[in-house]
């Protein structure tokens, strides 16, 4: 059975609850190696948002994923379990001043990543926005003026903190989810069922 | 040279692509047939409120345009169930048990690039668990002539879900409906305390499962079940109960069915049970049926060009040799194509084997022919000699 853990935070994160739930005997350790084989099971680590993908046409039967991108990126995948982990918030942010705009403005300027939960969020205010699409530094943007706000993912607030920006609205909580492959689900039922059944008990 | 550009509503087939679906209606043929089912052509258009009474929500992803002489909204075909009953009512051959597949195209927005195939069949007029089973096994039966491996067959019945959903706080229902789509053990185990319906989408197995679904008060799915069960077994049919099942149509009423094969993450196959889809043509008589779905196994499976036994390529003077013996050829029961482009041996050669004939004929003047089974194997004969024992194709 192969699972796609995303890299980063969240793999390491997720390899301490497959410990404790006694899903793996031995801690992995994220390296230069994208396939690591522990048993019976083959862990891929790959990009946060590549996780569904990888699931939907699976090359992965399982999959550790945010919320946020499940959201981003719908799939055709099933979404069976909150793994309380990855805890986080999808916000629009902005600097102080930037909540006047946010009420008032009959047209904003926002920078993302998340092109997709932005639009939805924004279509459903009945506000007309412009998204203008970041791979990374997100929270630079209305600092040097490219944008009037931001929609992103905060965890501690820090970042924003330490850049003199302020939580405007919260879109959405995320978490990470144990996500499956629909073909998977049945083909290899007898290998999933007792994977989920371990996270399912203890959580 | 002109470039073609695809549109984002396009589907354009290869040749073999094409072929494929030509091999899949052939062997649709085949195996409906030897079940007792007729071929019924389909209209492409139907009235999309009929659409939307039959499909629901998902008629929001037909292609509906207004019809400027009567005004009316038409859809063109996005499923081949209610087409097939109105077809059937209209043209009044409603003698039961009524047996037909199909074969053709449906147009959905929510498909990449418009237009998919499908084939499937109709049961109507049945409304015992036996016809439920038919319908599964002729599906199965036709992947597996197709050649489809490691067929994961699940069944399960509406009426559980739909309970579920009609018990739960009607605020509720749509969040539930979705938790259920997805499998969402986070969302039923914080709804429900009673840890068959917290899980129940992970409910699955054998007989087993059936007790536990009598025990929370689905007595006629559980019967109905276990029955279809029998039936399966008994044809060999390799199936499970997967209780966690949901199938959105709206016109299901009773048992469901969705096949997977690894690979792909999508069923190639799924149908059911439809007792009052009638209803909507002032009828009353139950039905079930399953769809397969072509573009999706020709991703998997692939496809190749229709073999061909002679390739025909002249260097007589005249040019009439080869129209002559190419005729001959086909009478006597080959697949015969002719070189009728001048370019050199060389690349007629290539080209033949290319294009999937297994053999290559070069003609003379002087009765001799020369015979290629490779673009680089031949042997010499006289045409006389040739013709003599290629007579039996």
């Amino acid at each position: 059975m192969r699972i796609a853990l995303p890299k980063g935070r969240l793999f390491k994160e997720s390899v301490e609850l497959f410990l404790k739930r006694g899903i793996l005997e031995e801690p992995i350790e994220e390296g230069r190696k994208l396939v690591i084989k522990v048993g019976e099971l083959e862990v891929m680590l790959v990009k946060p948002f590549d996780v569904p993908v990888y699931v939907e046409n699976g090359a992965a039967d399982l999959g550790v994923c945010g919320y946020d991108v499940l959201l981003e990126r719908p799939s055709e995948v099933y979404r069976h379990v909150d793994l309380g982990i990855g805890e986080c918030r999808v916000c629009v942010a902005g600097k102080p001043e930037g909540r006047l705009i946010y009420e008032e403005s009959p047209c904003l300027r926002v920078a993302t990543k998340y092109r997709f939960i932005t639009d939805s969020f924004f279509k459903a205010k009945g506000k007309r926005v412009r998204i203008l699409h970041l791979n990374g530094s997100v929270e630079l943007a209305p600092l040097i003026g490219l944008s009037d706000l931001i929609v992103d993912l905060v965890q501690t607030g820090r970042t924003l903190k330490e850049n003199g920006l302020v939580v405007i609205e919260e879109i959405t909580r995320s978490s990470a989810w144990l996500i499956s492959n629909k073909a998977s689900f049945r083909s290899k039922r007898a290998e999933i069922l007792p994977f989920i059944d371990k996270l399912v008990k203890a959580l | 040279m002109s470039r073609v550009f695809l549109s984002f509503f396009e589907r354009i087939y290869s040749l073999r692509e094409s072929n494929f679906i030509k091999d899949s209606f052939l062997k649709a043929v085949q195996v409906f047939e030897s079940y007792g089912y007729d071929y019924l052509y389909l209209p492409i258009l139907e009235k999309h409120s009929e659409q939307e009474s039959s499909i629901g929500e998902r008629s929001k992803e037909s292609l509906t345009f207004r019809d400027t002489v009567s005004g009316e909204l038409i859809s063109l075909r996005r499923d081949f169930t209610t087409l097939a009953i109105r077809t059937l009512v209209s043209s009044r051959e409603l003698d039961f048990p009524k047996r037909v597949f199909y074969f053709g195209r449906i147009v959905s927005t929510g498909e990449e690039g418009y237009e998919s195939y499908q084939t499937g069949i109709e049961l109507m007029g049945v409304k015992n668990v036996e016809g439920d089973a038919e319908v599964i096994s002729a599906v199965v039966d036709y992947l597996q002539t197709l050649g489809v491996e490691d067929l994961s067959v699940s069944v399960s019945h509406v009426g559980i879900h739909r309970k579920v959903l009609a018990n739960c706080d009607a605020r509720d229902r749509e969040a539930l409906r979705k938790a259920l789509l997805e499998r969402n053990i986070t969302y039923l185990r914080d709804k429900f305390s009673d840890g068959f319906f917290a899980e129940l989408p992970l409910q699955s197995g054998g007989k087993e499962i059936l007790a536990r679904l009598r025990e929370h008060g689905f007595e006629r799915e559980a019967r109905e079940l276990e029955s279809l069960g029998e039936f399966l077994r008994e044809r060999g049919v390799d199936f499970t109960y997967d209780l966690g099942e949901v199938k959105d149509l709206p016109y299901y009423t009773g048992i469901v069915f969705e096949i997977h094969t690894e690979g792909l993450s999508f069923p190639v196959a799924s149908g059911g049970r439809y007792d009052r889809l009638s209803e909507l043509f002032g009828m009353s008589f139950p039905g079930a049926g399953g769809a397969v779905y072509i573009d999706r196994l020709q991703s998997l499976l692939g496809g190749k060009l229709q073999a061909k036994d002679f390739f025909l390529i002249d260097t007589s003077k005249e040019k009439r040799l080869g129209y002559r013996v190419a005729n001959l050829l086909r009478e006597y029961g080959y697949r015969v194509g002719r070189d009728l482009v001048s370019r050199s041996l060389e690349h007629s050669l290539l080209y033949a084997f290319k294009s999937g004939f297994s053999k290559a004929l070069v003609l003379r003047d002087d009765d001799r022919i020369i015979l290629y089974t490779t673009p680089k194997d031949s042997e010499a004969m006289s045409l006389k000699e040739f013709l003599e024992t290629i007579k039996q194709p």
